[in-house]
């Protein structure tokens, strides 16, 4: 537990605060503020640590908690994770979420196992897009944040289950 | 200073879609775009419910921010919504798309097909197969267990808009959506059912139910209906819009019309489910003639002429007063004008009466004495703005139920609640303060409520001093009527009279509802006068949610005496010597009007009795089985020379008839009817007349044209236009003078008065302390005991009423689907557990009921909702025959039989295996 102030950037905290990665682990992603948060790559870290500037880069402050995924991390398999944890989490009003997280925790299964494609990818873009724009709080609208980010700054971490279209 | 204006302002200026329009502040964002008429789509969205938020298909989106759900959202001023882009519909269609993919996809075999608004939402928004890949869904089984509810959850798409149904309109509390997550569904009790959990099959889950989770049995089978027809119930007063759907000339449905303005889109078990007698088989299909004690069939032709002649004969040997009609309040005012028409213009007798003879007629008595209108003062919809509900001697919940549930949604938002009823009905387990009084003692406990009002100084004396007379007289009378001395009649503690008086003077807006528990328990009209003189006393009346007003029976009731199927009055309660109504009527009809009261229903029987009543012609009123001391009244229907019974159903007056006409029901009629708020509403034809039926209408009008005189409203083959028969009514009606089928089809409902053609009727009446009779009276009411007293022989109180699942004598309920329900099968016996135990009866023990008239057998339910020392039963089905045991004991002024009041004696006759 560190207090610091803010506007501080994560490479600071990451790297001098905290000390950095451990011995042969190599930084892939930095998700902030619990499992609703944006994952920033490398090239984000010398965000700030404030509200403004983190929201511009699609993450959050949120409980200020930080998890650092190394290169041997599956994102593909956190990204799922998050998923899950809305559906375990949704209270079940309203339909995006409620619905919403239990296909998009199917869908990156399916990838996970049967492999990326792109229909699958425009639908879980699409999922993404309803559960944000359309749930009713923030628990669904904020679970397509780590899966966007994903999309957006990890393409190789999607790519790895790539399958040719016909399988 | 803190301006309110500022920081809350009335009204907000948004756009919609460009348009920029001034809403009210606090309208939802969908209210804003409704009132351009324009739309969005919604699926959990009912505006008979508070918005819920949940589906989010009503996303519209917001200039410079994120889309927001129209339904739950209100306006931000200044704001810029859109209702529409192709955004928009792709994020409906993809919130659809989960939809779907949690959904059984088999509209071609599904009783929603074609109605659905899940599949319509879908053609909308062009979904086609959803593109999730082998989705874990529900597939709970279906259950047909409940007679009108089929349950189908697989379709279940978890919008609530049936638990909140149950909740905020019907107000049962069944239904709740049960665990969280993926896994909420929908649950009866705590998963226990229906029946368990006390519903009352009123159906309202399954008409807000957008898919087929919910569904309607049959509704699958038969398919869209080819027709709707809007029309009223023709149960009780209430007076529900009901759609009617028809396929092929049959009915297949009927459901609560959204633009009903009495029910707002509800309606109770009756009005929705029980429909089917309209084609039972043992509908009466020809007309019937007596001969040597046996019905022989006969054509329309015979039985008229028959009908015809013998009354010409009657009337010429024995004079006009050996004639008497009883009108109906089941059929419409058109056909009750005509039966009081065909009374005074044809036979030239007076003798014309209705049954509301033996419900409310002390209460339009009282009302139209004291105030100057013989009807309830307030709408429905005022319960919505009282603090403080009295209601004496009623149970909306079951007779009402649809204004009962009113009832209870106010109740439930803060409104206080005084109950005075001997039973334990669920209003009374509701109440803030229950009187539990003994039958009979109404006028005791209102006259101590009036005491304490005076003795406490709880009056409004600037109301009193301005708009009332009488004041003094009521005093010096209610001065020894202190709550200690009504407490020992009553057989209930002083201080609850004591803290229900003043909980009723300290209301802003009271207001007092009565039921039969008042006008059937004798000396009814005293205390409908009591209660009225608390009002005015208090200065609640003429405001809104205040008011006097009884909760009529039957559905037309109000009608049937507004007409003037009275012996003593003609439409509108202008006397029969009334000199300008006579000249009016002697205008229109032709004819010089009898001048001599006429028989009330109770004295017709009297008068057969003494051999001076010689012929009857009875329109659609079971008296030989609903009418008090039922031998009494068969020993009167026996000794007359000619009677006419015209019925749907053969029934036990009908059995003693010399000739019977087969009738309509009101799903084969055009007309109108009043219901308890004075609501005039339309009756529509939305089935042909069976085969060999008539319409009463014309059935009256050609017992009229072969006795010589044409009531003037028949085309050339004999059909009756209502409309012209309501136009000769309003013409005669001074409070109608404003009514017409084309303002009735315009408006929907016109609330009388309605005095000329630009009028909108009149919500509250004797707005502002303007009483139509000038000042309000104030009328002493002296205590009397009822005519009826428990002594060692006869040591119990019985008294009747009706239960939800079924109407009057059951005539028509029991030939419906409403039989199906376990709570409708047999009549019982409802008994204080206390009560029961003295007398070793247990529920389901055969118990003998002996009155000091007869006696009869029913078997025991053990309940609280009976009162100690107090039992009740119903009078819906004739073979217990409840009536016999009732006395002729009547009220001094209106002669309305004390039906609520009956000392008994009881014994266990069987036990529950017998
Ligand atoms: S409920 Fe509606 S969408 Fe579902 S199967 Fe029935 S008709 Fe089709
Ligand atoms: S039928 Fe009426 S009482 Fe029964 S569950 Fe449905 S809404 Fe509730
Ligand atoms: S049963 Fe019908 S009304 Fe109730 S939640 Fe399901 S879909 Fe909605
Ligand atoms: S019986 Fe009364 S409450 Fe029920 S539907 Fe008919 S009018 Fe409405
Ligand atoms: S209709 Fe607005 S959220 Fe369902």
């Amino acid at each position: 537990m560190y207090e610091v102030e803010l506007g501080v950037t994560l490479r600071e905290i990451i790297f001098e605060l905290a000390g950095g990665m451990a011995p042969g682990q190599t930084f892939q992603g930095v998700q902030v503020g619990g499992p609703l948060g944006g994952i920033l790559p490398e090239s984000m870290l010398d965000t700030p640590l404030d509200f403004e500037a983190m929201a511009a880069k699609g993450g959050i402050v949120g409980h200020a908690g930080i998890v650092v995924y190394s290169m041997e991390d599956d994102l593909m398999k956190v990204g799922r994770g998050l998923m899950h944890f809305c559906a375990v989490e949704s209270c079940g009003k309203c339909f995006p979420c409620r619905i919403g997280s239990v296909r998009g925790t199917e869908l990156m299964d399916q990838m996970i196992e049967t492999g990326v494609t792109d229909a699958r990818l425009a639908l879980l873009t699409d999922l993404c897009e309803t559960m944000k724009y359309g749930s009713l709080c923030a628990m669904g609208s904020m679970t397509p944040a780590p899966i966007e980010s994903l999309l957006q700054h990890f393409p190789e971490a999607l790519e790895r289950y790539r399958r040719p279209a016909a399988e | 200073m803190l301006d309110r204006n500022k920081i809350d302002p009335a009204t907000v200026t948004v756009k919609v879609d460009g348009i920029s329009v001034e809403v009210a502040n606090g309208t939802t964002v969908l209210d804003a775009i409704k009132g351009l008429n324009k739309s969005v789509p919604t699926l959990c969205y009912s505006d008979r419910m508070k918005p819920y938020g949940a589906c989010r298909t009503c996303l519209v989106e917001v200039e410079g921010r994120k889309p927001v759900a129209a339904c739950h959202t209100p306006v931000m001023d200044g704001a810029s919504y859109r209702t529409a882009s192709p955004f928009l519909t792709k994020l409906r269609r993809n919130i659809t798309e989960l939809i779907v993919s949690d959904h059984p996809l088999e509209c071609l075999d599904c009783s929603a097909n074609g109605r659905c608004e899940l599949q319509s939402l879908a053609q909308q928004v062009g979904l086609r197969t959803p593109r999730y890949e082998s989705p874990r869904t529900h597939n709970p089984p279906k259950d047909d267990s409940h007679p009108f509810v089929k349950l189908e959850m697989s379709k279940c798409i978890g919008c609530a808009r049936c638990v909140r149904a149950c909740d905020e309109v019907q107000g049962s509390f069944v239904l709740q959506m049960s665990g969280r997550g993926y896994d909420t569904k929908v649950i009866a009790g705590n998963d226990t059912g229906f029946e368990a959990a006390n519903c009352v099959s009123c159906g309202q889950c399954v008409f807000e139910c957008p898919v087929a989770a919910l569904a309607e049995p049959g509704t699958r089978e038969a398919g869209l209906p080819d027709q709707v027809v809007n029309t009223t119930c023709s149960y009780c007063g209430v007076g529900c819009s009901l759609d009617v759907k028809t396929k092929d000339g049959r009915v297949v449905n009927i459901e609560p019309s959204k633009r009903g303005s009495a029910n707002r889109g509800h309606t109770c078990v009756k009005g929705r489910f029980a429909h089917q007698f309209a084609h039972s088989d043992d509908r009466l299909t020809t007309p019937l003639i007596k001969e040597g004690g046996k019905f022989r069939e006969a054509s329309w032709d015979e039985a008229l002429d028959l009908v015809a002649r013998r009354f010409k004969e009657i009337h010429d040997q024995h004079g006009p007063d050996s004639m008497a009609l009883i009108s109906s309040s089941r059929c419409t005012n058109e056909e009750n004008y005509l039966m009081q028409k065909l009374a005074r213009a044809v036979m030239g007798t007076n003798s014309i009466d209705n049954c509301s003879r033996v419900c409310h007629s002390p209460s339009a008595f009282a009302l139209g004495e004291a105030l100057g209108t013989g009807a309830g003062t307030n709408s429905f919809q005022d319960v919505h703005l009282s603090d403080v509900l009295m209601i004496v001697g009623a149970n909306p919940t079951e007779a009402h139920p649809v204004f009962g549930a009113r009832i209870k949604q106010a109740v439930l938002a803060g409104c206080k609640l005084i109950v005075l009823d001997p039973r334990n009905t669920e209003l009374a387990r509701m109440a803030d303060l229950h009187i539990p009084l003994r039958p009979g003692s109404n006028v005791a406990v209102i006259n101590a409520m009036q005491h304490v009002l005076i003795a406490e100084d709880l009056l409004d004396h600037d109301f009193i001093a301005r708009c009332s007379e009488g004041f003094e007289e009521v005093k010096a009378t209610v001065a020894e009527c202190t709550p200690e001395w009504a407490a020992e009649i009553a057989h209930v503690d002083p201080e609850l009279i004591r803290a229900a008086a003043r909980m009723y003077a300290a209301g802003k807006a009271s207001q007092i509802l009565w039921g039969l528990g008042v006008t059937e328990a004798g000396h009814g009209s005293n205390t409908a006068f009591g209660m009225i003189n608390m009002a005015v006393m208090t200065g609640n009346l003429g405001r809104p949610g205040t008011g006097t007003s009884p909760i009529r029976g039957q559905n037309n009731v109000q009608g049937a005496s507004d007409v003037g199927a009275l012996p003593n009055v003609f439409s509108d309660y202008r006397s029969v010597k009334d000199p300008v109504a006579r000249a009016e009527h002697r205008e229109a009809w032709g004819v010089e009007p009898p001048t001599n009261t006429g028989l009330r229903i109770p004295d017709m029987f009297e008068a057969a009795h003494e051999g001076k009543l010689k012929a009857m012609y009875i329109l659609a009123e079971d008296v030989a089985q609903s009418d008090p001391n039922t031998t009494f009244v068969v020993g009167a229907l026996e000794s007359l020379d000619f009677l006419v019974v015209q019925e749907i159903f053969m029934n036990p007056t009908a059995e003693l008839a010399d000739v019977v006409l087969p009738g309509t029901t009101f799903l084969e009629k055009d007309g109108t009817f009043v219901n308890s708020d004075r609501r005039i509403q339309r009756v529509r034809r939305a089935i042909q007349p069976v085969p060999g039926t008539r319409v009463d209408a014309e059935i009256v009008h050609e017992v009229a044209r072969r006795m010589g005189v044409d009531l003037g409203f028949a085309a050339e083959d004999g059909t009756v236009d209502a409309s012209k028969v309501m136009d000769e009514l309003a013409r005669l009606t001074p409070k109608w003078r404003g009514v017409s089928y084309a303002r009735l089809e315009a408006h929907g409902f016109l609330q009388w008065p309605c005095p000329d053609p630009e009028h909108p009727g009149t919500d509250i009446v004797h707005r502002g302390g303007e009483f139509l009779r000038g000042k309000a009276r104030l009328t002493a009411t002296p205590w009397q005991e009822p005519g009826e007293l428990p002594d060692d022989e006869y040591p119990w109180m019985l008294t009747t009423g009706r239960q939800l699942f079924h109407y009057n004598v059951g005539t028509m309920t029991r030939r419906t689907d409403i039989v199906k329900l376990h709570k409708a099968k047999e009549e019982t016996l409802r008994i204080h557990p206390g009560d029961a135990r003295q007398l070793g009866i247990h529920t389901g023990d055969n118990v003998k009921v002996q009155s000091r008239r007869g006696e009869v057998t029913v078997r025991a339910e053990v309940t609280r909702a009976a009162n100690k020392g107090t039992v009740f039963m119903t009078f819906h089905f004739p073979e217990s025959r409840t009536n016999l045991l009732i006395g002729d004991a009547a009220d001094e002024f209106t002669g309305c039989p004390e039906y609520k009041v009956c000392a008994v004696r009881l014994a266990r006759v069987g036990s529950a295996e017998a």
